[in-house]
C-alpha cells in the first residue's frame, strides 16, 4: 500500500520547474486565442462555430436550457451582450497566453467560457468539443501557471532584479499536478466514450455494420459539420475497413488511461488520438480541433524547449556593457536575461570587469559605459543607449515582435528621448555615477556603424 | 419520521418496495464492500499522513503545501468525481458527461430526419434543402437543427414550431442580404419529415424515398428585401 501511495504522490506531485507548466499555458491559451480569434476571418464558411454572439438572436422558442443553465439561472443573453462577453473572453485568452495578470485572466477565461461554450447546448443538442478545454482552463486558473514564461514573471524580475542565474530555480509539485490533472481528464474523456459504446452497443459496435452506416450517413448532412473528404463512403463499402476502424477507435479510447502510466505508450496514444480526431473530421464531419491541440499537452514541452535551446544557443553575438553598481541597470539586465532564451547575449559589468572589457573593446570609455548602456554586436559595432536596445531586439527571439515598434517612423527620436529621461532619472534616483563621470549628462549617441 | 426514511431507502434501493432482487443485493454488497474498505482506510491516520506529506525533495522542502494539495484533490474530485454520477446513471449534466457520441448502434439502411426546405422566390415551384450548406441555418448546425425540431415535434401541441420556422426563414434572409451565404432568395420555408434509404455511393442524398410536409411559413412583408 505504501508503494502505491508513493507512486500516487510521485505522479501528482513530483517536483518540477515552472517551465513545463508555463509553456503548457502558452500552448493552451495561445493556440485557443489564435483559433477563436482568427477562424471566423480565415474560414468564414464554418467560422460561425467560433462566434457565439449569434445565439443571442435565435428565437426563444428553441431555448431548452441544460442543467447548468437551469441551476445557475443563466439566461439567453442578447447578441450585444454576448458580443461583449466574447470580446472580453478573447482578450483574457491573449492575456492568459502571455501571462499578464495570469491568475485573473485565466479565471476570466474560464468563467466566460462556461457561458460561451455552454449556450449553444441550450438549443437542442449537447456537443462535447469544448469540455476538455473548459476543464483545462479551470485547472490552469487554480494552478501557478504564471510563475514561468509570463509577463508577470518579467514584471517580478524587473521589480526585484532576481532573474535567471541569480537564484536557484524553484522546483515544486505545484508545477506538476495541473498538467497531470489535464492528462487524467483527457484519459477519462476518451475512456468514458469507449465505455459508453460498450454499454449501449456491446461488442456489436465493432462486429455489426453499425460503423459502416455511421460512415454512410454524413453526406446526408446529419453532422455538425460536413466531412472534408468522401473517403467515408468508400470505407462503408468495405466491411474490413469499417470493422477495423471501429475496433481501432474503441480500442484506442479504452486504452487512453494507459498513457498515464507509460511514457512510450503515451506518445503512441497521443499520436493515435490526434489521427483519430483528424480522421473523424475528414470522413464523418465533426471536428475536434480543440482536442487535437490539447493532445500536445502530453509532450514534455520543457524538455523539447531545452533541446531546441541547446541546438541554437551558445554563440554570444551581442555584448551588453552595463553599470553593475546601479540597481536599475541590474534589474534591466535581469529582464534581458529572462528574454535571452538562446543565450546569445553576454553581460559585462563595467564596474567589476572593466579590465577585461577594455582588453576586448579598447575603443570604449569606462565613464561613458557607466553613464549609458553600451552594446557591441558581432561585427564590432558599438551601440549606445536606445540603439543598444534596438540592436538587442534583433538578437532576442522574443524581441523580434517588437521590431516593427522599434523601427516605426519617429520611434528612434521618441525612444532616444525616453531613454535619456530614464537614464538621467536613475542618476537622480540613487544610482549615482562614479566620481570620474561628469555630472552633466551627455546625450546618447551611436558611434561607428550606427544603424 | 420513520416512514419517510424507509420510503427514501426504498427509493434508493429500488423501485416499489424494500424487497430486493438478487441483482440489487449483489450491487449493494459490492458498493458496501467498497465503502467498508474506504472507511477502513479513512480511519487510519497513517494512511492520510502518506497523502498529506509526500516524500520530500532533496532540499528538504516538502513537494507541496497542504493548501496546494487541497486545491489539486478538490479539482480532481470536482471534475472526475463529478462525472461518476453521470457514468452510473448514464445521464448528462454538461460539462459533466459520459460522452455518448456515436455509442448507439445503427441498424439498417433506413434513415429519417426532419428537414427544412426553402421555396425559391424566382421559381416558387422549386424547393432547396437548407441542410446542404451549414451557413444557411447558422448558428445552428444541421445536427442541432434536426435535434431541436425532433424535440419540438415530440412535445404536445408542438409549442413554438411555427414561430421557430419563421425565425429560421427570416434569419436565412437576413444572412443572405448580409452576404453571409450564397443561397438564393426564399419566400417560404417548409418543414418535412424525410425518409431515405442510405446508399454507400451517396446516390440517394438528393432523392429521398419520401417527404411528408409538416408545416409551412411565408416570409413576412417586414422581412422582405
Amino acid at each position: 500500500m505504501k508503494t502505491l501511495v508513493e507512486k500516487w504522490n510521485r505522479f501528482w506531485f513530483e517536483p518540477s520547474t515552472a517551465d513545463n507548466l508555463g509553456l503548457a499555458r502558452i500552448l493552451l491559451f495561445g493556440t485557443m486565442a489564435i483559433f477563436y480569434i482568427s477562424t471566423p476571418y480565415i474560414f468564414p464558411g464554418w467560422g460561425y462555430h467560433q462566434t457565439f454572439n449569434e445565439w443571442g438572436g435565435v428565437s426563444a422558442v428553441f431555448w431548452r436550457p441544460i442543467w447548468l443553465f437551469r441551476t445557475l439561472h443563466l439566461p439567453q443573453f442578447s447578441v450585444g451582450e454576448i458580443t461583449v462577453l466574447d470580446a472580453v473572453w478573447k482578450v483574457s485568452l491573449v492575456f492568459s497566453a502571455i501571462g499578464l495578470f495570469t491568475r485573473f485572466s485565466t479565471a476570466v477565461s474560464f468563467a466566460i467560457c462556461v457561458y460561451l461554450f455552454g449556450i449553444q447546448n441550450n438549443f437542442g443538442r449537447t456537443h462535447h468539443l469544448e469540455i476538455l478545454l473548459l476543464w483545462a482552463f479551470l485547472i490552469m486558473t487554480f494552478s501557478r501557471c504564471g510563475d514561468g514564461w509570463s509577463v508577470d514573471r518579467l514584471i517580478k524580475t524587473a521589480r526585484t532584479g532576481m532573474g535567471p542565474g541569480s537564484e536557484p530555480r524553484e522546483v515544486s509539485g505545484e508545477y506538476t499536478w495541473p498538467i497531470r490533472l489535464i492528462w487524467v481528464v483527457m484519459a477519462m474523456i476518451y475512456f468514458a466514450a469507449g465505455c459508453s459504446k460498450l454499454r449501449h452497443s456491446g461488442i456489436a459496435w465493432v462486429t455489426s455494420d453499425s460503423m459502416s452506416y455511421f460512415l454512410m450517413r454524413p453526406p446526408y448532412h446529419v453532422a455538425d459539420a460536413e466531412p472534408l473528404l468522401n473517403w467515408g463512403l468508400w470505407m462503408s463499402r468495405h466491411p474490413f475497413a469499417s470493422h477495423g476502424m471501429a475496433a481501432m477507435g474503441i480500442g484506442l479510447e479504452l486504452s487512453y488511461p494507459l498513457a498515464l502510466f507509460d511514457r512510450r505508450l503515451r506518445y503512441l496514444i497521443m499520436a493515435s488520438g490526434m489521427m483519430m480526431q483528424t480522421g473523424i473530421a475528414l470522413m464523418m464531419g465533426p471536428n475536434f480541433y480543440q482536442m487535437v491541440l490539447c493532445q500536445l499537452l502530453w509532450l514534455p514541452l520543457d524538455r523539447i524547449f531545452y533541446w531546441v535551446q541547446g541546438k541554437f544557443s551558445g554563440k554570444k553575438t551581442y555584448a551588453m556593457i552595463f553599470d553593475g553598481s546601479c540597481g536599475l541597470c541590474k534589474k534591466t539586465i535581469a529582464v534581458v536575461k529572462s528574454l535571452d532564451l538562446l543565450s546569445h547575449v553576454e553581460y559585462l559589468d563595467a564596474v567589476n570587469r572593466w579590465p577585461e572589457i577594455l582588453a576586448r573593446f579598447p575603443n570604449l570609455d569606462r565613464d561613458r559605459c557607466l553613464e549609458d548602456m553600451h552594446a557591441v554586436d558581432e561585427a564590432g559595432r558599438v551601440r549606445v543607449g536606445f540603439e543598444a536596445y534596438r540592436g538587442l531586439a534583433w538578437v532576442l527571439p522574443l524581441g523580434w515582435v517588437t521590431l516593427p515598434v522599434f523601427y516605426f517612423p519617429g520611434a528612434a527620436a521618441i525612444g532616444t528621448v525616453v531613454y535619456r529621461m530614464v537614464a538621467d532619472g536613475r542618476h537622480r534616483g540613487g544610482c549615482a555615477l562614479p566620481a570620474s563621470v561628469g555630472s552633466e549628462s551627455q546625450s546618447a549617441e551611436t558611434t561607428s556603424g550606427k544603424s | 419520521m420513520q416512514a419517510p426514511i424507509l420510503s427514501r431507502m426504498a427509493d434508493v434501493i429500488g423501485p416499489g418496495d424494500l424487497a430486493m432482487t438478487t441483482e440489487h443485493a449483489v450491487k449493494l454488497a459490492l458498493v458496501g464492500a467498497v465503502l467498508v474498505f474506504a472507511l477502513g482506510l479513512a480511519v487510519q491516520p497513517r494512511f492520510w499522513k502518506l497523502f498529506w506529506k509526500p516524500a520530500e525533495a532533496g532540499s528538504g522542502k516538502p513537494w507541496m503545501t497542504r493548501g496546494g494539495m487541497l486545491v489539486a484533490y478538490g479539482l480532481l474530485l470536482l471534475i472526475v468525481g463529478g462525472t461518476i454520477p453521470d457514468a452510473v446513471k448514464d445521464t448528462e449534466h454538461w460539462p459533466w458527461s459520459v460522452y455518448p457520441m456515436y455509442s448507439y448502434m445503427w441498424v439498417g439502411k433506413q434513415y429519417d430526419d426532419y428537414r427544412l426546405y426553402g421555396v425559391l422566390k424566382d421559381d416558387p415551384t422549386k424547393e432547396m434543402s437548407l441542410f446542404t450548406d451549414e451557413r444557411y441555418l447558422q448558428p445552428f448546425d444541421q445536427s442541432r437543427m434536426g435535434a431541436i425540431l425532433t424535440e419540438i415535434l415530440s412535445e404536445p401541441g408542438r409549442p413554438g414550431l411555427h414561430e421557430g420556422l419563421l425565425d429560421c426563414l427570416t434569419r436565412y434572409e437576413a444572412l443572405r442580404r448580409g452576404g453571409r451565404h450564397p443561397g438564393p432568395e426564399l419566400v417560404k420555408l417548409r418543414l418535412y419529415h424525410v425518409y431515405w434509404t442510405l446508399d454507400s455511393y451517396g446516390s440517394t442524398i438528393e432523392k429521398p424515398d419520401r417527404k411528408v410536409e409538416i408545416d409551412e411559413v411565408s416570409l413576412p412583408d417586414s422581412a422582405k428585401s
